[in-house]
């Protein structure tokens, strides 16, 4: 392994590391898209090379576009997942995405913490002026921390799944909490 | 057709997709600039891709999976440390060449990409073999190859030029019909 050439904004919070995503954090993606956790983001996928190409493009996208989904990760360096402020292929605007890769981390609050640092950063330093997040009806976690972030239903919001049915949340720069 | 997510983003995030992508080696050879590829560079990736041109290569693709394969080459420098580059001319982008490893590939390879004004000028072997050199001299590496289409005839002269040999052995252990030419180490290269 040379030394790393690209060099991403790393953020700490309370209890946790947000830095740019790495080879082997690809493994840990492609894991949980094996599980039915990952029903909410359109898994389970069995094709590794589907997670393989789906780690590849929100990790492409932090040279491209300046920004894309950081890596989690506690203080003793286990991966939890990864999310932020990210524009993926096909969509009509940047969202904020989130992924807790396991269920031992629910409940404790991680998501929130992260999202709120990266939603800062979002405002602050990549003069986004708003976001969405795409969450599934039934995705009661994932409504909570939209709520939690200061997010309303858009009802307006253009789709991007076709025949799937998400909750649009959005997200504004002014009037933040 | 030119999509939303295919734009660039604000200037706050440009200015800190350059400072990012600063991180990446430009190489200069002869005639070429070979530098970080920018979200503007994908209409060029789109046109080679969606198209006949790519047929040795996977494609033609639709749009968004050449846009998968575009934000690839660019994922490559973070999570291997090398990865792809675009191909300048005269400030003509005339295609895209790599050091990398795709899902599936044994070995990390060097591959290229040429658009259809830029064939026939010997572009793609000093692409190439800037690439290479700089995957034995400045990556360290011990060995790379290039994984080529039986039928593309253009693309295994390339690798021939530059000192490719054709590695049988490796190709019996693959689980499709590629070639796979292997090129020497600096000190065997002529």
């Amino acid at each position: 392994m040379t030394d790393r050439v690209v060099h991403i904004p790393t953020f700490e919070t309370e209890r946790l590391i947000l830095r740019g995503p790495e080879m082997a954090d690809g493994e840990a993606f492609a894991q949980f898209m094996t599980t039915d956790r990952s029903n909410f983001v359109g898994g389970p996928w069995s094709d590794y090379r589907q997670s393989t190409r789906a780690f590849g493009h929100m990790s492409g996208l932090w040279v491209l576009r300046g920004y894309s989904a950081h890596v989690w990760t506690l203080k003793d360096g286990t991966i939890i997942g990864h999310g932020g402020p990210w524009y993926p292929a096909t969509w009509p605007e940047p969202e904020f995405g989130w992924i807790l890769y396991s269920a031992d981390h629910e409940g404790k609050g991680y998501v929130t913490e992260a999202m709120m640092r990266l939603r800062d950063w979002a405002w602050d330093n990549l003069g986004l002026k708003n976001c969405v997040a795409y969450i599934d009806p039934d995705n009661y976690s994932s409504r909570a921390v939209a709520k939690r972030l200061g997010g309303t239903v858009d009802p307006e919001a253009m789709n991007p799944f076709d025949d799937d049915p998400v909750v649009v949340w959005r997200f504004y720069s002014e009037g933040r909490a | 057709m030119v999509r939303a997510h295919e734009l660039p983003a604000t200037p706050e995030a440009t200015r800190l997709a350059i400072e990012i992508a600063g991180g990446i080696p430009t190489l200069k050879t002869e005639r070429l600039v070979l530098r970080p590829s920018r979200l503007d560079d994908f209409p060029i990736l789109a046109e080679i891709m969606c198209t006949e041109r790519s047929q040795f290569v996977g494609g033609p693709m639709s749009r968004e999976d050449a846009w998968y394969e575009f934000t690839q080459l660019s994922a490559e420098w973070l999570l291997h440390g090398h990865g792809g580059w675009t191909i300048e001319k005269d400030g003509i982008v005339c295609g895209f060449v790599m050091v990398g490893v795709e899902p599936g590939d044994h070995e990390r390879e060097v591959g290229f990409l040429l658009t259809e004004d830029a064939e026939g000028h010997g572009i793609a072997s000093e692409a190439a073999r800037a690439a290479r050199d700089y995957a034995f001299e400045a990556l360290g590496f011990e060995t790379i190859v290039s994984y080529i289409d039986p039928k593309n005839a253009r693309s295994s002269k390339v690798a021939l030029r530059l000192g490719g040999e054709r590695d049988v052995e490796a190709e019996a252990a693959k689980d499709n019909r590629m070639h796979i030419y292997r090129y020497p180490k600096p000190e065997a290269a002529t």
